[in-house]
């Protein structure tokens, strides 16, 4: 096999200008391969993606639907990247999100027209409790059964809907609103009293609670894995299960740790989408957002870091945004996606290089060498960070 | 009655887990390499969407017309899984970030979409439909006839996969050193195995199949397309590698099992059982559960498990 | 700790990933200033609004999105030649789902088209899709404004709530939307649906007629909610009018878009016994099943003869067309009417396709009944749903004589005794 191939070598110092260089020339790449797609579909690139920033950022308004839409993606963000740096694969954030969304519905009806100091926390805790329990199924089962989290957490996001369904369309649940003459004509939800919608904050730009709920959470999440006892047990048994064994650190005991705090982030996620947004169980659109699975994307742009995981959420919450304000007769729905697609794959792809340098030329073939310590997986990318999926 | 029952439960299983077989197939060999492959779908539907505009473009025979379909739709199921290797294998990107990505660029929102909409594929019913074929004039025998000897060259084909699948994963040295990449890429290498070719050749063989599983929707159930045709399959294909523990035969029964019990769930809402519906449509997820519990806890306890390297991107640092 | 280092890096890059799409935008921004915007309203409907109107009526000024003004005028007397006429009137219209779903949205955007045709340079339309959740339809809607929008039309209920405050916010955009209410005060917000028990009704007299007594049709559908079981009655009581004995069974799917699941549903109907196949649920597959079974079947949305030639009936199609286009004739006409619009076959909303092939197996007397049945239907709205009417329970719904109003129709919640797998409220 005598072809040119090209290989990585990693960098031992790389050079100051390619660090920052580096992520410029994958969003240039993706931006400059989306025009060249709409060039020959005939659109002039420039306009749309002037009108795809306006629509992120500039507009009136801009701002807070992309806060908007960013408030989901920070919260599920968060609660993916602190399952999947211990290598815990929760893919089921979306039915956490949903079943907490139930409860913390169910408790704000309750509560009727209390005080928004009652009412608030007991729905996020409400949410938090209706989060765990659902992500408690697949924590169990992998800790005490050894059944792979990815599939039940996988499987069990297809049942959340079905029990939204069950209550607000198949059932004459409490929470269904059976008497406003609009939910007689459409199942629908009862809606929140007004005194316990959460509050906004900001002049112009409005920053709803639950974002600042997430942000608050980041910051808390980076401290509780960087400078406590808990958060260096995750990372020793992250590292390596015999490691964290060694260290006497109970591996069943802390999985299932990490997975209650995943459900937990999914499950203010879920109340935050009753108390900020919708104000009732809203199945349909519940099911078709599918935060769960983009909060993953969320997540591993950010490496599963919780303050990358801000910042990325706000990127990706602003792209989605924009998707939907440039979409319409001229731009139809795929080549937006195409798009959106293009970046997060280059964006992806582009982190890695910064730590490599491409070499062309001819290799030959290796000797089958059994010895020499010269095939080390890239500590780097093995580290244990657990960026990648393995069941 | 019972027995036209389960003659019509199977053949379910047999029409709706073809396009699982398939995609799972391919998933299967792409995770034996160690690499996960979250894009499934997105090449299930641009398989689907290549194929159908190829058959509805071409004027000649129908199984010409067909085969060349197929042929496009395994390209394009390749092609993207050659994008996807060079970003994850070659790049060493998160596989979980690149999947993701490549379910956006190519799903039932991304370029599937405007695929069909350029070629205007919604508005047409299908030209060719890939016939049932009856190689040994055994189609009339009662039960396994229909099920076994009246199927199309796909549905054939994935059994063939399924054979062929197990025989090279457990009796070939290719096979023996793909698992061994997968488990073990540093010892694979030091064994002379070109682990970034083994990455590379499964990947995208995983992509041909998911395009010949998404040609199934658009050639084989119902020649026609809207959006988002196999809506979710290729999630499924992936959970069923799990559920069969990264066994082909495995893999191909859970496939069946999973469209005979959603079947079975509408059988049961046509006989008058008085549940509420959301039950039976519930019942495949649960039961997948199930199942699982049941194999990973009894039988399958310490005996089956992930390939070991799952995930892991490999790098031989040789500098 | 190398974790720590690659969050470090993480962050870093995400940083410049945020300045950089700064950056560049900025620069798209300034190349894009010196064309002309790509949405000619944006800009000169900003100078003119309160130069061009008689003022009177023009709250829209402090609102920062000018809007445009050329379809705004209440003050009917006014010609509306005086109008800007180059100005086309810009409809926005929202999607649920996507515009290939072989359903309830391609229909939509089938009428939209048409739309285009018919108002030939006098309006301008565009469209959303894939819209759910009330927050991002409210976001959608602003940008729409933003972009100029004139009238705004829903096509499903979760986009009428973010719809109606809109309305109050902006008295000079109309706002047309799917099952919802003008609350009373506004002048420019108006509800609609369509009578599909028009033509299920229709489907459901031909289904009696061509099966056997009784025996079974098959009904796949995705969720039992108030429009659909209108649906399913209204077929039911055209089967008991030719078919007494014979029942309708029905299978939910509880979901909206996967056709696979449509086609293992209406499978199983055809394998458990059913002699005839009809919906509520667009798509292919549903005929496939019925066409390679060889079973009977009437379609909907959107002529099932294409995909299903030997087997179907008839389709009951939802044209939107003509309602539409009266909207927007009010609309230029200065007239806008609020009510509710409640528009089936009499109104030309929901049609029938030519009878299909197996129509020539009815009776001679089969044939005429149906006729007069169509005809009847077609002759005036709420037709259907006219007592006596008995649910399955026994419980008495109507009178002999005595019809339906249209808030009963829009909330029903009863079931026709000769249907099985309904529960109702």
């Amino acid at each position: 096999m005598q072809w040119i191939e090209f290989r990585l070598e990693k960098r031992l110092e790389p050079p100051r200008w390619l660090g920052p260089s580096m992520p410029f020339i994958a969003v240039s790449a993706a931006l400059f391969l989306g025009a060249v797609i709409l060039l020959v579909s005939g659109r002039n690139p420039v306009v749309i993606y002037q009108r795809m920033f306006q629509a992120a950022f500039t507009n009136p308004g801009a701002l807070s639907a992309t806060l908007t839409a960013a408030t989901p993606l920070l919260l599920t963000g968060l609660a993916a990247a602190v399952a999947f740096r211990m290598r815990v694969w929760n893919i089921g954030a979306d039915g956490q999100l949903m079943i907490a969304a139930v409860l913390a519905a169910g408790v704000g009806i309750a509560l009727g027209e209390r005080s928004i100091a009652i009412s608030l926390p007991a729905m996020l805790v409400a949410g938090v409790i209706g989060g765990v329990a659902w992500a408690l199924i697949p924590a169990l089962l992998r800790a005490y059964l050894r059944t792979s989290e990815v599939l039940t957490t996988l499987m069990l996001n297809y049942v959340a809907p079905l029990i939204l369904f069950y209550l607000i369309i198949d059932s004459t649940s409490y929470w269904r609103d059976l008497e406003s003459p609009s939910a007689r004509v459409f199942p629908q939800g009862k809606t929140l009293a007004e005194s316990d919608f959460w509050p906004e904050y900001g002049e112009g730009i409005s920053v709803p609670f639950g974002l600042v709920v997430g942000v608050v959470l980041a910051v808390l999440l980076a401290v509780l894995l960087r400078s406590t006892r808990l958060g260096f047990q995750m990372k020793v048994a992250a590292d390596s299960e015999a490691a964290g064994h060694y260290a006497g650190i109970r591996t069943v005991r802390l999985l299932i740790l990490v997975m209650v705090i995943s459900g937990a982030l999914a499950g203010v996620a879920g109340a935050s989408q009753v108390g900020d947004f919708s104000h009732r169980i809203e199945p349909k659109a519940l099911q078709f957002a599918t935060y769960g699975y983009t909060g993953i994307a969320v997540a591993a742009l950010a490496r599963y870091n919780p303050l990358g995981v801000v910042l990325s959420a706000f990127l990706v919450g602003g792209m989605t945004n924009a998707g939907f304000a440039i979409q319409g007769v001229d731009l139809p729905l795929g080549l937006i996606g195409l798009i959106q697609g293009l970046i997060l794959l280059l964006v992806a792809a582009s982190e890695v290089s910064s730590r490599y340098r491409f070499v062309f030329g001819r290799r030959a073939r290796p000797e089958p060498h059994g010895t020499e310590p010269l095939r080390e997986i890239d500590e780097q990318t093995a580290a244990g960070t657990g960026q990648e999926a393995a069941p | 009655m019972n027995e036209t029952l389960l003659v019509t439960l199977l053949a379910a299983g047999v029409l709706y887990g073809t396009p699982l077989v398939l995609a799972g197939i391919g998933e299967l060999f792409a995770e034996r390499s160690g690499v996960m492959n979250l894009g499934v779908e997105a090449m299930m539907l641009m398989g689907a969407a290549t194929a159908f505009w190829t058959s509805q473009s071409f004027d000649g025979p129908g199984w010409i017309a067909l085969t060349v379909s197929l042929a496009v739709a395994a390209a394009t199921g390749t092609a993207l899984a050659a994008i996807y290797a060079f970003t994850v294998v070659t790049l060493r990107a998160s596989q979980i970030v690149a999947g993701l990505a490549l379910l956006i660029l190519g799903g039932a929102t991304g370029l599937s979409s405007y695929i069909a909409s350029i070629g205007d594929l919604a508005r047409d019913t299908g030209k060719h439909r890939l016939p049932d074929y009856d190689p040994f004039g055994l189609a009339d025998l009662p039960v396994v006839g229909p099920l076994l000897f009246d199927q199309n060259i796909l549905v054939y084909g994935s059994w063939a996969l399924v054979v062929i699948a197990s025989l090279y994963l457990y009796r070939t040295r290719p096979g023996l050193h793909l698992r061994a990449v997968g488990e073990d890429p540093k010892s694979a290498d030091a064994m002379g195995v070109n682990v970034v070719a083994y990455r590379y050749a499964h990947t995208m063989f995983g992509g041909a199949m998911a395009g010949m599983a998404g040609a199934y929707y658009t050639l084989a159930i119902a020649p026609n397309w809207v959006d988002n045709i196999t809506a979710g399959a290729g999630w499924i294909a992936i959970a069923l590698v799990i559920t069969s523990f990264w066994r082909p035969g495995l893999l191909l029964v859970g496939a069946y099992l999973f469209g005979i019990v959603t079947s079975l769930g509408f059988t049961l809402q046509t006989r008058g059982v008085d549940l509420p519906s959301q039950i039976f449509s519930a019942m495949p997820y649960l039961l997948t559960i199930v199942a699982v519990v049941l194999v990973s806890s009894g039988w399958g306890r310490g005996r089956l498990h992930p390939p070991g390297a799952l995930g892991d991107p490999y790098s031989r640092e040789d500098a | 700790m190398q974790s720590s280092a690659n969050s470090h890096r993480a962050i870093r890059l995400l940083l410049r990933l945020m300045a950089m799409f700064a950056v560049g935008a900025l620069i798209a921004a300034g190349c894009g200033d010196d064309e002309p915007a790509d949405q000619p309203v944006a800009e000169p409907a900003a100078a003119e609004p309160a130069a061009e109107e008689p003022a009177a009526e023009e709250p829209a000024a402090e609102e920062p999105a000018a809007e445009e003004p050329a379809a705004e005028e209440p003050a009917a007397e006014e010609p509306a030649a005086e109008e800007p006429a180059a100005e086309p009137l810009q409809v926005l219209f929202l999607y649920s789902g996507v515009i290939n779903d072989g359903g309830w949205t391609e229909a939509f955007d089938i009428a939209r088209q048409e739309l285009e045709v018919a108002f030939a340079g006098r309006i301008e339309t565009t469209f959303k899709e894939n819209l759910f959740g009330a927050e991002l339809i409210s976001q959608v809607i602003d940008q729409g404004l933003l972009d100029g929008a004139d009238v705004i039309v829903g096509t499903s209920f979760g986009q009428g709530e973010p719809m109606l405050a809109a309305a109050a916010e902006n008295p000079d955009v109309f706002f047309i939307v799917s099952q919802w209410d003008n609350p009373g005060d506004l002048d420019n917000f108006a509800g609609y649906v369509n009578a599909p028990e028009d033509g299920a009704y229709i489907e459901g007299v031909i289904a009696g007629h061509l099966i056997g007594e009784g025996e079974t049709v098959g009904w796949v559908d995705a969720f039992a909610i108030p429009y659909d079981i209108r649906t399913i009655n209204g077929f039911a009581l055209g089967l008991m009018h030719s078919n007494p004995t014979a029942r309708v069974s029905t299978v939910f799917t509880n979901d909206w878009v996967d056709q696979n699941l449509f086609a293992q549903a209406a499978r199983s109907l055809v394998d458990s016994g059913v002699s005839f196949i009809a919906s509520s649920i667009g798509g292919a597959t549903i005929g496939e099943i019925a066409e390679s079974s060889g079973t009977p079947h009437t379609g909907v949305y959107l002529d099932a003869s294409e995909y299903a030639p030997n087997t179907t009936l008839t389709t009951r199609e939802y044209t939107w067309t003509p309602m539409l286009e009266r909207y927007l004739g009010s609309i230029f006409d200065g007239n806008f009417d609020t009510s509710f619009a409640y528009q089936g076959m009499s109104d030309g909303v929901v049609t029938m396709t030519d009878w299909g092939p197996l129509f020539d197996q009815l009776s001679d007397e089969a044939k005429a009944d149906v006729e007069a049945e169509l005809a009847r239907v077609a002759s005036a709205p709420g037709a259907v749903f006219v007592g006596p009417l008995v649910d399955i329970h026994g419980n008495v719904i109507a009178e002999e004589g005595e019809s339906l109003g249209v808030e009963a129709l829009r909330s029903m919640a009863w079931v026709m005794p000769n249907v099985d797998g309904v529960e109702g409220l």
